[in-house]
């Protein structure tokens, strides 16, 4: 596949670390956890490799655009109405959960509305642009950050404060039955390959997807899953991480850089995050703009050759952005991310159902 | 069509006409020329004409040659002969230093023109310490002699075309057939010919009028006067435009990292040049992220700062009476003023401008209080940083992306730095010049991997 | 296109006008006008109605470090029911907003360490801005005292309490390091108890002694370890080196200088016998100081006295510790990390661990007899 391929899934693989997925997890820490992250990462695994080989053989073409062509219409219309609503969901948990943490860590006197401002005004350019420009942007950023991320994960791994015995105490509660909120929660990281219904339009050539390629999203899957759950125990212990509200806040938090310029970690933590959130709630909501510009298209705003249908969509998105984010406290927040997990499912499930309804379709 | 009279010559209506369009001008000269039988005419303006090649070229023979079919037959055999245009562009022909030759009713157009401005220029913008020390001259065909005697390739292409301003200038397109992406190539002819601008006087404002967006403020071009650039670029695929009477080029379409790169680069050894590059880069993000990074961390979040520092950095503060953003502002502006003041004065002076400003000011600033020690350090910071970037055009363009970037930061903080930061880089990916994506990460087939698509 | 510029423009002055508007915004405050906390420290009230006293060490900046003779520090103290209520309440006390960024120690009383810690700790880690690397210790004779020591050799913007715990000063093994996230993780483990260090301030004010350090359990009276059990728990709990090691026999009498320590052990749970713990450790080292003339041949010898030596030092420890129902090794963690889990993993344990016997391999290796002979 090709390299954009992959950071749509790194985006997201990387992106769960700062949505309320590990907390979920660790709250089941007790319970099937482990199990859960091992379901989740096969069944992950499994998704992508039949998502990527579906859109493979569609090369240049999105989901909107099959859809169209090869299913009646009251099919594809609430399947693509669905999904966007599910995409712009997925970017406002990303947005929330970090303005909520750059008002608690990074600039706690500040108002809620000026965090959300700084972040929108240039999410909703980004959000706007060519898609093009969108996976052209997420490759600077994840050059830009990646290093710094990698830094900051070897800094973690090597610390000596890092105590692997909570590691394996919380490896050994793997004799625990799986559950579906822990299980939803970790399967969110690997929602990254469903991107492809919009960015597939940019891939014209027909890719390799094989075996090897497979190995190295796994691979990659595995250890940034491992990272989140298991890391966090290892700094924060076992019997009292069901308290934290953000764990890897605290867990970076615990990273001293003796040397450093700066020496708390969790300052390095926040700006990389930042940006990989950014990147995120790009990606999710250019998505979720380009779906329902595919289904609602206003003839009526055009102004100067223009059609401005998805400049109303991203107005209507902060709109709704801000208000959530202004309303919901922070318990709500996991009970609904919880429920938006719980439904991802539904979201695989009728994907899966469109690709069989295509590919039939395609055949007659 | 004209009549003729023994005794007193009589010059052809045309000529009449002409010479009627361009007085009262005083260098108008109307010469006819006769002997015995023999007679010709001369038109032309006197301050743009070589008189000495006129008469070696013109005159003389003339006068030496047997008949005026001999001396017809001479003419046409001239290396200075140019086509003949039309009537309506004639006079611009003129003015240009061509010649009006009439020899038994038939015209012939000599280029026999003067350019006083031919002389190769020292580099200057660009220097640079390895590589060619001469830049271009004010004079088009010296200049496409620089590159031809350069580049010794058929496939390098040359077109003129003149603009239809009220300078008439002569522009010439540079391009390497073999390389050259012809959809780029097409989009300037295609821009070219729109163009509709009532004067251009140099490249650098005839690069203005080539993008379309009024309000920009990333350069859609490189100027430079460097042969060895204008070279580099050609193999590189690139345009060339050269504009008669400047001694810059334009090359497009551009990308980001084009603004990085000085000649230099070229003339080192692998690691040495790696390392001035990647030099180059943390200026360019010192350059405008350095004065937001300072009030975002002073004023919001000063945990983010060794302990030390920080109460080195509140102890340096103590006393200054504006908030850092208007501390920083004031020395912005300070050192803008002394950039501008020391690229206006003359060069004598201009060292001392510096040095009043730099040194004195500087310490009398902190000694009064009126900013922090550490304050001093960023600034100074901030504008060496400034002058690394190698192609002027975007530094400018970052001095004021770093003021966007400190008015962001003012205002949201750390978060609001690293906002800023990323957005000023979407903005670059989103842009275009000439069709060709602004600011990408370069890699091997990676049309192949991800088609554009324009929405 | 144009609209892209347009949209610019417009962003642009918005960005201007909200500049304006918001500037002088709640959460802009320049970096003069804040006071930097270095060291907080808590004592029990001195008054009976009130539980704690509070006391904040502020470094004040100066204008010139390098002018400037000593180290200049302002200390707020405020007496109140809870910790938060009295932080309150001295932000009252100063014309500076505090700010909890850089509060790098936090000192508490040896006397409130036997009191519920669950309930004073919640403040620290519940406040974000407060960092999880800051440095734990107990204090003796009392927080305040601690914090209000200003030694000789401290300079000004440098905080002589740090440079003990933070490596790039003194570093000795003598002195525990426990960060705040540490003493929270490993106070509330199971299997695992925290190590704090004690601060003993001198009479004069003049002094900060560190060389003891307190095994904390809840609702338990630390137990102190002396100034050589620190040492020797420091060294094969986290492998610190530096130090030196007497040993004696017979007549003869080494001091052993030891940089290398590796420790590792196993619980072994067998059927019949009684659980017990496979202790290794490895050490390499010279020898610093001899009451003899020695043989360089001789040093297997040496090795082995040491060896020998050792083992008894170490399963010393290591049974005071047991007598104590302490357990800062992390036997238990380390029998619950790595056996199943179960309902009765932990009660099992609790049963097992006053029981269980101490095998203990010390193996020095002398690599030299130092610079003579």
């Amino acid at each position: 596949m090709n390299r954009f391929f992959y950071y749509l899934i790194l985006v997201n693989l990387i992106t769960n670390i700062i949505t309320p997925v590990p907390r979920i997890l660790l709250q089941e820490s007790k319970n099937g956890a482990v199990t859960s992250l091992i379901i989740a990462f096969i069944v992950g695994l499994f998704l992508t490799y039949v998502v990527a080989t579906f859109f493979n053989k569609f090369p240049g073409k999105g989901l909107p655009e099959l859809l169209k062509e090869y299913t009646p219409k009251w099919f594809s219309y609430p399947t693509l109405f669905y999904m966007s609503i599910m995409w712009y969901v997925a970017g406002l948990l990303t947005l929330i959960t970090f303005t909520f943490l750059l008002l608690r860590y990074l600039t706690p006197q500040m108002s809620i509305y000026i965090v959300l401002t700084s972040f929108l005004l240039i999410a909703a350019y980004g959000v706007l642009m060519k898609t093009r420009s969108v996976l052209d942007s997420t490759e600077i950023i994840l050059f830009l950050f990646i290093p710094i991320i990698v830094f900051l994960l070897i800094e973690a791994y090597r610390s000596p404060e890092l105590n692997w015995d909570f590691v394996k105490v919380a490896m050994m509660h793997v004799n625990h039955l799986p559950g579906y909120n822990a299980f939803t929660a970790s399967l969110y990281a690997f929602i990254g390959v469903a991107n492809l219904v919009i960015f597939n339009r940019n891939f014209s050539m027909k890719q390799k997807f094989g075996l090897k390629q497979l190995m190295l999203i796994g691979a990659t899957g595995a250890f940034i899953l491992f990272t989140t759950y298991f890391i966090p125990i290892g700094f924060i212990g076992f019997d009292s991480i069901k308290d934290i509200i953000y764990p890897w806040i605290s867990t970076t938090d615990s990273i001293r850089m003796r040397l450093g310029v700066i020496e708390r970690v969790i300052y390095l933590f926040l700006i990389s995050f930042l940006a990989i959130a950014l990147a995120s709630v790009i990606i999710h909501w250019h998505i979720a703009v380009q779906l329902f510009g595919s289904i609602i298209h206003i003839k009526r705003l055009n102004w100067k050759e223009k059609n401005l249908t998805h400049y109303l969509f991203v107005i209507i998105f902060l709109i709704v952005g801000v208000k959530l984010t202004t309303y919901l406290t922070e318990y709500q927040l996991i009970r609904y991310s919880i429920f938006f997990f719980n439904t991802l499912p539904i979201l695989y499930a009728l994907l899966l159902i469109s690709m069989v309804a295509v590919k039939r379709g395609a055949k007659s | 069509m004209t009549k003729k009279s023994q005794g007193e010559p009589t010059p052809p209506d045309l000529m009449v006409e002409l010479a009627g369009k361009l007085k009262p001008s005083s260098d108008v000269q109307q010469i006819p020329l006769q002997i015995e039988e023999k007679q010709a005419f001369l038109l032309y303006l006197k301050t743009v004409v070589d008189g000495l090649q006129l008469q070696n070229i013109v005159i003389k023979p003339f006068f030496e040659l047997s008949s005026e079919r001999h001396f017809e037959a001479y003419v046409n055999s001239l290396p200075n002969k140019v086509k003949m245009p039309a009537k309506e562009e004639l006079l611009i022909e003129l003015t240009k230093g061509n010649v009006l030759l009439v020899i038994q009713d038939r015209f012939v157009l000599l280029d026999l023109r003067k350019v006083n401005s031919d002389t190769v220029l020292q580099t200057t913008i660009e220097p640079t310490i390895h590589g060619p020390q001469l830049a271009l001259s004010e004079s088009l065909e010296t200049n496409i002699n620089l590159i031809r005697q350069r580049y010794h390739d058929s496939s390098l292409k040359i077109e003129t075309m003149q603009l239809s301003d009220q300078s008439h200038r002569s522009i010439a397109i540079l391009y390497d057939e073999k390389v050259v992406k012809k959809s780029i190539l097409k989009a300037v002819k295609k821009k070219l010919n729109q163009l509709d601008t009532p004067l251009v006087q140099s490249s650098g404002d005839f690069q203005l009028y080539l993008t379309d967006k009024k309000f920009t403020l990333f350069p859609n071009t490189i100027i430079t006067e460097r042969p060895d650039r204008i070279i580099y670029n050609l193999t590189g695929g690139k345009v060339v435009l050269l504009v008669d009477g400047s001694p810059h080029s334009i090359v497009l379409p551009v990308v980001f990292f084009d603004f990085l790169v000085s000649m230099e680069d070229v003339y080192h050894a692998f690691w040495i040049a790696k390392l001035t590059i990647l030099l180059r880069y943390i200026a360019l993000v010192i350059c405008i992220t350095l004065p937001g990074l300072y009030v975002a961390v002073t004023s919001y979040s000063p945990e983010v700062f060794r302990t030390e520092l920080a109460l080195t950095v509140a102890g340096s503060r103590i006393g200054v009476p504006y908030p850092s953003f208007i501390e920083v502002l004031f020395m912005l502006v300070f050192i803008e003023l002394l950039t501008e003041a020391s690229i206006r004065l003359p060069k004598a002076i201009s060292a001392t401008a510096t040095t009043v400003g730099g040194l004195i000011l500087g310490t009398a600033v902190t000694e009064a209080a009126l900013a922090s020690n550490i304050m001093i350090i960023v600034v100074s910071l901030v504008a060496i940083s400034t002058f690394v970037i190698p192609v002027n055009e975007m530094s400018y363009s970052m001095r004021i992306s770093r003021l966007f970037l400190l008015g962001y930061a003012s205002l949201f903080g750390l978060a609001g730095v690293i906002l800023g930061f990323l957005g000023i880089i979407i903005y670059l990916v989103n842009r275009e010049s000439f069709g060709e994506p602004y600011l990408r990460i370069v890699a091997k087939n990676r049309e192949e991997e991800a088609k554009g698509d324009n929405k | 296109m144009s609209t892209l510029s347009k949209r610019k423009r417009i962003f642009l002055v918005i960005i201007v006008c909200i500049t304006g508007i918001f500037q002088t915004g709640c959460a802009f405050k320049d970096i003069n006008k804040r006071a930097f906390v270095a060291g907080i420290g808590i004592d029990p009230g001195e008054d009976d109605d009130e539980k704690y006293k509070v006391t904040l060490k502020i470094a004040i900046p100066i204008g010139s470090l390098k002018q400037a003779k000593g180290p200049t520090y302002s200390y707020l103290s405020y007496e109140g029911e809870t910790i938060g209520e009295s932080i309150r309440m001295l932000e009252t006390h100063i014309d500076k907003t505090l700010e909890f960024g850089h509060a790098k120690i936090l000192v508490i009383n040896e006397k409130l360490l036997s009191d519920d810690l669950g309930q004073f700790m919640d403040y620290f880690t519940r406040r974000g801005d407060l960092q999880l690397i800051a440095w734990v210790a107990a204090g003796r004779p009392s927080a305040e005292q601690v914090l209000k020591t200003e030694p000789e050799t401290e300079s000004p913007a440098s905080v002589a309490l740090f440079n003990f715990f933070d490596d790039s000063g003194t570093e000795s093994p003598y002195i525990t390091t426990t960060f705040l996230f540490q003493f929270r993780r490993d106070f509330f483990a199971i299997g695992l108890d925290s190590v704090l260090p004690l601060v003993e301030a001198s009479e004069n004010g003049k002094e900060l002694i560190i060389n003891n350090s307190l095994v904390v359990k809840d609702k338990q009276d630390p137990l102190e370890l002396t100034p050589v059990e620190t040492k020797d728990y420091n060294s094969l709990a986290s492998g610190m080196v530096g130090f030196s090691y007497k040993v004696k026999h017979g007549d003869l009498t080494l001091l052993l200088n030891i940089d290398t320590v590796k420790m590792n052990y196993k619980i072994i749970t067998e059927q019949g016998s009684p659980p017990r713990v496979d202790m290794n450790v490895k050490m390499i080292g010279i020898i610093g100081e001899s009451s003899t003339d020695l043989a360089f041949k001789n040093l297997k010898k040496y090795n082995e006295y040491a060896s020998k030596a050792m083992e008894k030092k170490v399963v010393k420890l290591l049974t005071i510790l047991q007598e104590n129902e302490l357990d800062p090794f992390g036997f238990g963690l380390r029998y619950r990390a790595t056996r199943l889990s179960n309902k009765n993993t932990i009660s099992k344990w609790n049963s097992m661990y006053p029981n269980l016997e101490f095998d203990v391999t010390v193996d020095v290796e002398l690599k030299s007899t130092g610079a003579i002979e």
